[in-house]
């Protein structure tokens, strides 16, 4: 994955190979986004969040220390 | 070979996570899963064979790592992320390896609890599957950023051109516009997306 890196590159344009690439991955990332909007995966997991969310904080273990 | 990733943006999930709103906070959490939930899995998963001598964890156990993660990270009453302290994207690799930890212990028989405290904090190498599922999450949430940085209609049509590969003639005749702006209009948001892309916290 390079398009980050073609993204921050202003000095020297790309070449068509480049452009193609980036063309590619910014699609790619656009598309997964699109997908997990309408995930059943994402909908069970925003299911465990809601309930996690709003149940009351377990005391953390001495050993999570961050 | 992948370049060096960028700091994970800080921006909109800034913005977001600091707002009072309940509202926002149901946002912004969700928003955050779906952007993020694909690199999270991933790493989740390779942290479980790494820790389980390369068993395959089930899917809903992956799913309640992530869960956890997610609601943690947002919880009001949370650990919260210090970004004086390293990057986000580590941040998150950490948690997630503790979450999974704990879940493994809860899953052991009561006697076998006792792990190697080092384990909490010890985190492998990152895959390159990782490190590309985080490069698709940055890409997306660069995207989310020039939705809310440009005018409705010109990410409109970069959307159909460069996202959904539709042609730019085809575009402009199902606008209603001339092809030189369809290629305007392109050109400055590509020209935005790179302003966006270079900012510190892109970096």
């Amino acid at each position: 994955m390079k398009a980050i890196h073609y993204l921050s590159r202003s000095e020297i344009p790309l070449s068509p190979e480049e452009e193609s690439l980036l063309s590619q991955e910014l699609a790619s990332a656009y598309h997964q986004d699109e997908t997990s909007a309408t995930s059943r995966e994402v909908e069970r997991i925003a299911e465990k969040i809601k309930a996690r969310m709003t149940r009351p904080a377990e005391p953390e273990p001495p050993s999570d220390n961050l | 070979m992948a370049a060096p990733f960028p700091n994970t943006p800080l921006n909109l999930l800034s913005k977001l996570k600091h707002s009072d709103s309940e509202k926002i906070w149901e946002i912004s959490w969700k928003r955050f899963l779906e952007l993020y939930h694909e690199p999270l899995k991933v790493c989740a998963q390779a942290l479980y064979r790494s820790h389980t001598g390369g068993q395959i964890p089930s899917q809903q156990f992956i799913e309640d790592v992530v869960a956890d993660v997610v609601a943690g990270f947002f919880r009001k009453d949370g650990e919260r992320y210090d970004p004086s302290k390293g990057r986000l994207r580590t941040y998150l690799r950490l948690i997630t390896n503790r979450r999974l930890i704990d879940l493994l212990r809860a899953q052991m028989p009561a006697s076998q609890r006792d792990l190697d405290p080092e384990m909490l904090d010890s985190l492998q190498t990152e895959s390159p599957q990782e490190n590309d599922a985080f490069q698709r999450s940055l890409l997306a949430t660069l995207l989310e950023e020039l939705r809310s940085s440009i005018p409705l209609r010109q990410f409109e049509i970069f959307e159909r051109v460069k996202l959904k590969q539709q042609k730019p003639a085809y575009v402009a005749e199902d606008l209603g516009l001339e092809r030189a702006m369809v290629d305007r209009y392109i050109h400055k948001a590509m020209k935005k997306l790179r302003e966006i892309a270079s900012q510190p916290e892109y970096q």
